[in-house]
């Protein structure tokens, strides 16, 4: 179920063990080799992208049923998901005061999307997208164009001399380093994003094979917080990125913006 | 199989060094926010926010620490099968 797993099994030493002559005593590890005793609930290699679309069509079905009757006064479902907007529309205004807002739709999407494809390796069977390296490289490249898309819809032409740094003089230093840095942020958002779920999902497969498969339980909690902390932390870092694209040069006038309208919880 | 124990303990020694950088280094931004906190307890919503931003961007160094020893394992053979190769089964 594992690649990595399985795949190690038939590596290199198949090559001595051709010239080892029929070996019939054979190995206690052999039986307790953690890839032979799968999980409690086998897990296809294919659910990886199970859970992807399933979240689309979670959340697809929550928006449709949730707005289609509006009232100025919300009610039942409705109330629920204005609390929900309301907060996600938090996160940017948090970091960019009022000017955040409209930037707001597309964090909070981010947020969202990674929250329950993370939450959904908990449901027995599936396995969370994001341990696979190719849907965190999706998002990741995603944010990359769109902050760059931002930047120039706020600053146009002039979004580029942010590459060059204050001093033209110093133009060929600061290049190379602002050029790499912006090119790794891609990288280090899917890597991150990839490397906490996939480890999370890694001990806990360790420890349901290794141990009593109940043993597993008790990392499930860690699973959520981790969860929700990379998605949080994945959306915190894609709007920092989104304020240092498109922040004006007045900063005095910003910051006292922003330290007045910051919510104190 | 020298090439083999140089991988198993690479592989082992990589992620703690970097568990244990990234220990130090989440120790000092966490100490930080709570004397920051301690002295200005109605900041305490921003300086979470920053310290968690922090924290991630320091834990991500480990992380990176941890896929690679992830790639490597794939290179290792399984015990058994090194055991039945050396000859020594039991």
């Amino acid at each position: 179920m594992n690649d990595w797993l399985s795949q190690h099994n038939s590596s290199p030493v198949v090559l001595a063990q051709a010239q080892q002559p029929a070996e019939t005593t054979t190995t206690p590890t052999t039986s307790a080799d953690p890839v032979e005793s799968g999980p409690l609930i086998p897990r296809s290699e294919y659910s990886l992208y199970a859970s992807p679309i399933l979240v689309f069509l979670l959340i697809m079905l929550v928006v449709i049923i949730g707005t289609r009757r509006l009232k100025i006064v919300p009610r039942g479902m409705q109330n629920f998901l204005e609390l929900v907007v309301e907060s996600l529309n938090g996160i940017p205004e948090m970091v960019m005061g009022p000017r955040g807002r409209q930037y707001a739709p597309f964090v909070s999407t981010f947020f969202l999307y990674i929250l329950l494809v993370n939450l959904s390796g908990l449901i027995p069977g599936l396995k969370s997208g994001t341990a696979s390296l190719s849907i965190t490289v999706g998002l990741g490249v995603t944010a990359f164009f769109a902050v760059q898309y931002f930047g120039f819809r706020a600053k146009g032409i002039r979004y580029l001399t942010h590459f060059i740094g204050p001093v033209p003089l110093m133009a060929f230093l600061i290049l190379p380093l602002e050029l790499i840095a912006e090119f790794f942020r891609p990288v280090s958002l899917s890597f991150r994003l990839y490397g906490n779920i996939f480890g999370e999902e890694q001990i806990i497969h360790a420890l349901s094979t290794q141990f009593f498969p109940l043993v597993a339980v008790l990392m499930l909690p860690l699973q959520i917080i981790t969860s929700v902390l990379q998605a949080l932390v994945f959306a915190l870092l894609v709007t920092v990125y989104i304020a240092l694209a498109t922040e004006e040069h007045e900063e005095h006038k910003e910051h006292a913006v922003v330290e007045e309208t910051a919510p104190a919880h | 199989m020298v090439y083999f124990a140089a991988l198993a303990i690479a592989i082992g020694l990589g992620t703690a060094l970097a568990a244990f950088g990234c220990g130090l280094g989440q120790g000092n931004a966490v100490r930080g926010a709570l004397e920051g906190v301690a002295r200005q307890p109605e900041a305490q919503g921003r300086i979470l926010v920053l310290m968690i931003l922090g924290l991630a961007l320091i834990e991500s160094l480990t992380i990176y620490a941890l896929v690679l020893g992830f790639r490597l394992i794939t290179f290792l053979p399984a015990t058994a099968d090194v055991l039945k190769a050396i000859g020594t089964g039991h």
